[in-house]
């Protein structure tokens, strides 16, 4: 029985954290249109490559702060939540167990 | 003659104290690691806590990121002091060159972001810019970098967001609480997430980044570790258990989280913090 | 050993680590940014002291390049006013010199006309009583009569107009 629900807790937090992942789509998109209004930019004003190329890594760095939300919420899931909720889960057990 | 022996003889000294806490921190973490077996599987976990000390609030666990960090700060000491040292007014020797260019680069940086009122912030900026790097590069030495443990990075980020305030009060206190009451009433709840946002998005920001990287960089180290003993394994007595396929690959991966990664979320951290306050500011003031 | 969860958080923690935000902030106002920027501004003074002066000698050369100039101009000036105030007087000197030469040689020669005109009047006169004693001389030798001394002055008179007409 507490397998059952232990499998379940895995698979769900497993599945929760392909889903936070989604959220690299976002930021995915974003830096490739930035990066090819860079090189828009560049291919206009060749002249200001160094501005444009310092502008662009400071945008891209702000915008994967989204997708690492995504990332964060995807790590805790993996590594922190499991073990928590299994222990949560063998208290209750314990508990419940005792009651009876 | 006899200045000049003094001078080598600090010069040394001032090397040893960049090295050495960065020694001890690495002899430290030798000493406290415990020797993992494979069958184990891959442990993703926080920094190691060395002993706890009981507080008030919440019990103080002093942590290898808190040690290391402590050690990066020594090395900022000895790296100032050891850059300074024997200064002159005509330069002779390139490490004045390379304290001026710093301090030089970082009045630039502060001047052509905030403005000519805020060049008091250029220490401030160099701080954060060194500590923020430095702790990421650490963890080129094998130590647990600082910055990814939230709790630095947070700390940071909430004195940064004191001072952003501190910088909105200046314009006056209904000033301040009529901004999150604009344009309308309604937006009030949203004005104060957003207020409250700055620092945890800073921080997660920052600290994702580095995070991210050293967990990327365990998985691959242990999926390689575990593939060297499946495919070299048979090799006679403690060759066998050398991982030889971890050389290579995470140097290469190092390369990016670690040293791109960390110089550029240093850079961005600072850039933020220079941009928040000189917005945050008062224009008269 | 223990290790933290890979993310928690721990008021402490947060605070020691805003305190050593600050501790590094100190560390490089006070033994980066201060040392390095007393040298600097050191030497920016220096420099700008050194421009200043050097800009400060370059102006009172050329000014006293301007006035050796000028002083040069008016000294060349002062001697064409020289030469020429020398020349016009030695000219005028000249023509005062020529006009007084001139002067005296008419003086001269109007004293010299003067006395020949005297000498000559005298020399008539003498040559006129010389000649009229000679002719008392010789008609009372020829004649050898007493004439008339009346007769006589007017013949005589006579004579010498005859002779002392230079026409």
């Amino acid at each position: 029985m507490i397998e059952l629900a232990i499998g379940i807790i895995l698979g769900c937090c497993a599945i929760g954290a392909g889903i936070a992942l989604i959220a690299g789509i976002g930021p995915g998109i974003g830096e490739g249109q930035a990066v090819a209004k860079a090189c828009e930019a560049v291919g206009r004003q060749p002249e200001s490559k160094s501005q444009v190329t310092s502008t662009l890594i400071l945008g891209c760095a702000l915008a994967e702060t989204t997708g690492l939300y995504g990332l964060i919420i995807g790590i805790l899931l993996i590594f922190v939540a499991p073990g928590s909720f299994v222990g949560i889960l063998k208290e209750a057990m314990t508990s419940w167990g005792a009651g009876l | 003659m006899q200045s000049k022996r003094r001078a080598r003889a600090v010069d040394i000294l001032l090397i040893l104290l960049i090295v050495l806490p960065l020694a001890g921190a690495m002899t430290l973490k030798v000493l406290t690691t415990p020797d993992a077996p494979l069958s184990e599987g891959v442990q993703i976990s926080g920094a190691q806590i060395y002993f706890t000390i009981p507080m008030p609030i919440q019990d103080l666990p002093i942590t290898a990121a808190q040690v290391n960090s402590w050690a990066v700060i020594l090395s900022i000491l000895g790296v100032c002091l050891y850059l300074t040292h024997g200064i002159k007014v005509i330069p002779d020797s390139k490490r004045q060159l390379a304290a001026e260019w710093i301090v030089d680069t970082v009045n630039r940086l502060v001047r052509s972001n905030m403005g000519e009122k805020f060049i008091g912030f250029a220490p401030f900026v160099a701080g954060i810019l060194a500590l923020s790097a430095l702790s990421s590069l650490s963890s080129l030495l094998g130590l647990f970098a600082p910055t990814s443990d939230v709790n630095i990075i947070l700390g940071w980020a909430i004195l940064v967001f004191i001072l952003i305030t501190h910088y909105k009060l200046k314009g006056g206190l209904w000033a301040y609480i009529k901004g999150f009451f604009s344009p309308i009433p309604v937006f009030a709840p949203l004005n104060i997430i957003g207020e409250i946002a700055t620092p945890i998005s800073m921080s997660f920001r920052h600290y994702g980044n580095v995070m991210s990287g050293m967990v990327i960089s365990t998985l691959i180290a242990f999926a390689l570790r575990s593939l060297s003993q499946t495919v070299l394994g048979w090799l006679p007595g403690t060759l066998g258990k050398i991982p030889f396929l971890q050389v290579g690959l995470p140097a290469v991966l190092s390369l990016y989280f670690d040293i791109f990664s960390g110089c550029m979320q240093a850079f961005i951290f600072a850039m933020l913090t220079m941009m928040f306050i000189a917005t945050a500011a008062p224009e008269d003031a | 050993m223990q290790s933290l969860d890979i993310i928690s958080v721990n008021f402490w923690q947060i605070i020691i680590s805003l305190v050593n935000l600050l501790i590094i902030y100190r560390i490089m106002k006070k033994f980066l940014f201060k040392p390095v920027q007393k040298v600097m501004d050191t030497r920016q003074s220096q420099v700008d002291r050194i421009f200043s002066e050097a800009d400060d000698s370059r102006d009172s050369a050329n000014q006293m390049k301007r006035e050796y100039e000028q002083k040069l101009a008016g000294a060349r000036q002062e001697a064409d006013t020289m030469i020429k105030t020398a020349a016009q007087t030695a000219q005028l000197r000249g023509d005062q010199i020529v006009a007084e030469a001139k002067e005296q040689a008419a003086h001269a020669r109007q004293k010299a006309e003067r006395e020949i005109a005297q000498q000559k009047q005298q020399m008539l006169q003498d040559v006129r009583s010389e000649i009229s004693e000679l002719a008392v001389d010789i008609a009372s030798k020829v004649v050898e009569r007493e004439i008339n001394q009346k007769d006589y002055d007017g013949f005589v008179d006579e004579f010498i107009q005859n002779v002392g007409d230079p026409s």
